[in-house]
């Protein structure tokens, strides 16, 4: 085990969003964006 | 190739070289060579993750997938940002908060250490492996168009990573891949401006994606529900998920990359950077192969994309044949470009009926030419057994060579290179790490000084190294590199995974259950793949469940159930 690393800081909040949760809920509504822009994308040249 | 090319493509890898092992100079713990002291911000995680999984491959065989097949591929990496998220959620926390070097620690503190050791194994036999074929994959693309000497290249990628990665550890690999991701962006970005400037001007761009459209190279996302299509929606985000999710949270290489967080808010963000803009960069490596598919709707595309193998035909006995075919594949892109000019005309009046017309003969123009290059394949078999007969590959690599201006071809060169050396830095960096504290220091030399296993890390790296590069001397024996090197992955990763998911989420079993399952899962793995029919990318999820499945059956009804306590 590597004793001389940081303690963990699971509680810290991260830059910008209010919580993890808001964060998370970004990164997949991006995903599901941009597989929306694709569907859009594959409809329009097809 | 030209003199500035060489200057650009030597002059971008030797800074690499030069950069990493100067700035990572005089590592003096094993803690600061193994996780870089710990202290790296989120964005250099990010890139750092998203370097190890770029591989040179990716830029050779990715625009030729998007060539032939379409965008398709691009729903594999649906799943991804998902895995992102659940690994932030579940996977770093815990590996923080026990402070571990390597992912199979934690297999000791949760089960024992018989189940850590078969974590480790599986590991070092899969990657130890797969890092041999990340050597030569590019080499022999290289070495084939570009006439360099197969063994010299493999051992001049080999030793360029070998030679900062022992010497500056976790925080050289880190150090590169920054510079390396930013040739790779600056690279893929250029190539894909000059795609895109040498499309005909006249024709305009949206009628020209709507010829790429209409020809199925913009099929993006596909709702089709079949078990046997490798890339629709579905496959992308239930397979992608269980492969980034073993992947990233149980393969050392890329586990390594985001230990080194100062915390675990750095940690986090590393990966859901990676879950961000994975796709969109995988978005505009297949682009460049649709405008590259557009670019030879108006210009004449070989017959066969690896024209060295070409040349080879020509200087045998089925020269004429294959010359044959050459004419009528001729004849008919002709034919097929005064088409195209016309359907493109079609298009920008909104003529539909007409549109459609020209359509359905310029895809019975491309069908013929496709059954063409099918046949000159059949004559290269014919000509030289032991050709390559698949020039997905060589698509981007060849279009490069002909078509790209003095000093590009050396950038983009340079991006090939920096994708293989970053990924097998990676690589190295994490079997080395793994042999060293997973094997070395746990079972045969405990209580040693620092320093030693320090040298004994640099040690281990080099031997990998050595070892990848002697086993890229064989890899040519094996069929198919990309295929090799997931068909390997899915032995493995199914197994490893379902370790992880019982250690995570089936918190009553032990480690006596969780090993015998594992050994059954693999053993039934490689069953499946030496005499069954079953497609190779099933075997994470099969060698996973199969894991999770046995392991409740012996801790239920073999074993007496014992209450683990979580980490």
């Amino acid at each position: 085990m590597n004793k001389n690393a940081p303690a963990a800081e699971d509680q810290e909040k991260p830059p910008i969003f209010k919580s993890w949760n808001t964060l998370y809920a970004f990164v997949i509504s991006q995903l599901f964006l941009a597989i929306f822009l694709f569907y859009l994308i594959t409809i329009y040249f097809s | 190739m030209s003199p500035i090319d060489w200057i650009v493509l030597g002059g971008t890898l030797a800074f690499i070289v030069i950069y990493g092992v100067w700035k990572t100079r005089g590592a003096k713990n094993i803690q600061g060579y193994l996780l870089g002291d710990q202290n790296m911000p989120w964005w250099t995680i990010g890139l750092s993750i998203m370097a190890t999984q770029a591989s040179a491959i990716t830029f050779l065989s990715t625009p030729g997938q998007a060539f032939d097949d379409g965008m398709r591929f691009i729903q594999f990496y649906f799943g991804l940002p998902i895995a992102m998220v659940v690994l932030s959620i579940t996977f770093v926390p815990i590996f923080h908060r026990l402070k571990v070097f390597t992912a199979y620690e934690y297999l000791e503190t949760r089960f024992d250490l018989k189940t850590r050791l078969l974590g480790a194994a599986l590991f070092l036999v899969q990657r130890g492996l797969a890092a041999g074929i990340t050597i030569y994959a590019p080499s022999i693309v290289l070495t084939s168009l570009l006439g360099w000497n197969l063994a010299a290249t493999n051992i001049f990628i080999g030793t360029l990573v070998i030679i900062y990665t022992v010497s500056g550890g976790t925080k050289a690999v880190s150090q590169t891949q920054k510079h390396q991701m930013a040739i790779m962006f600056g690279g893929i970005i250029l190539a894909g401006i000059m795609v895109l400037s040498y499309l005909p001007k006249d024709i305009g761009l949206i009628s020209a994606l709507k010829v790429a459209g209409r020809m199925d190279k913009l099929n993006i996302v596909t709702f089709n529900f079949d078990i046997n299509d490798r890339y629709n929606i579905w496959s992308g985000l239930l397979g992608g998920f269980f492969l980034a999710l073993s992947y990233f949270g149980t393969d050392q290489s890329q586990v390594q990359r985001y230990l080194t967080g100062r915390s675990i808010t750095e940690s986090r963000l590393g990966l859901l950077m990676n879950g961000m803009l994975k796709i969109p960069f995988q978005f505009i490596i297949l682009f460049i192969g649709v405008l590259i598919f557009l670019f030879y709707q108006f210009n004449r595309p070989p017959l066969f994309f690896n024209e060295v193998v070409q040349e080879k035909v020509y200087q045998t006995e089925f020269s004429e044949e294959y010359k044959q075919l050459d004419k009528q594949h001729l004849a008919l892109f002709d034919q097929k470009k005064v088409k195209i000019i016309d359907w493109t005309s079609a298009l920008k009046e909104n003529d539909e009926n007409r549109s459609a017309n020209i359509g359905a003969e310029v895809k019975a123009l491309e069908r013929s030419m496709k059954a063409l290059e099918r046949d000159a394949e059949a004559v290269i078999s014919k000509a030289l057994p032991n050709a390559e007969t698949q020039d997905r590959d060589y698509v981007f690599i060849s279009f490069i060579m002909k078509y790209m201006p003095k000093g590009v071809i050396g950038l983009l060169l340079a991006m090939i290179l920096s994708a293989a050396m970053s990924s097998t830095s990676s690589e190295l960096n994490a079997l080395g790490s793994t042999t060293t504290v997973d094997i070395y220091k746990r079972n045969f030399a405990k209580e040693k000084s620092d320093r030693h296993y320090l040298q004994a890390s640099r040690w281990f790296t080099f031997a990998w190294g050595a070892f990848a590069i002697s086993f890229a001397a064989f890899a040519g024996l094996l069929e198919n590199l990309i295929q090799a090197v997931n068909i390997l992955g899915s032995l493995f990763y199914g197994t490893i995974l379902g370790i992880f998911v019982v250690a995570f989420y089936v918190k009553w079993i032990n480690g006596t259950a969780v090993f015998i399952a594992a050994i059954i899962a693999e053993l039934f793995v490689l069953y499946c793949f030496f005499f069954t029919e079953i497609a190779y990318l099933n075997f994470n999820l099969i060698g996973c469940a199969v894991v999770v499945f046995v392991s409740i059956i012996i801790q239920k009804f073999t074993i007496n159930p014992i209450k683990t306590e979580s980490p």
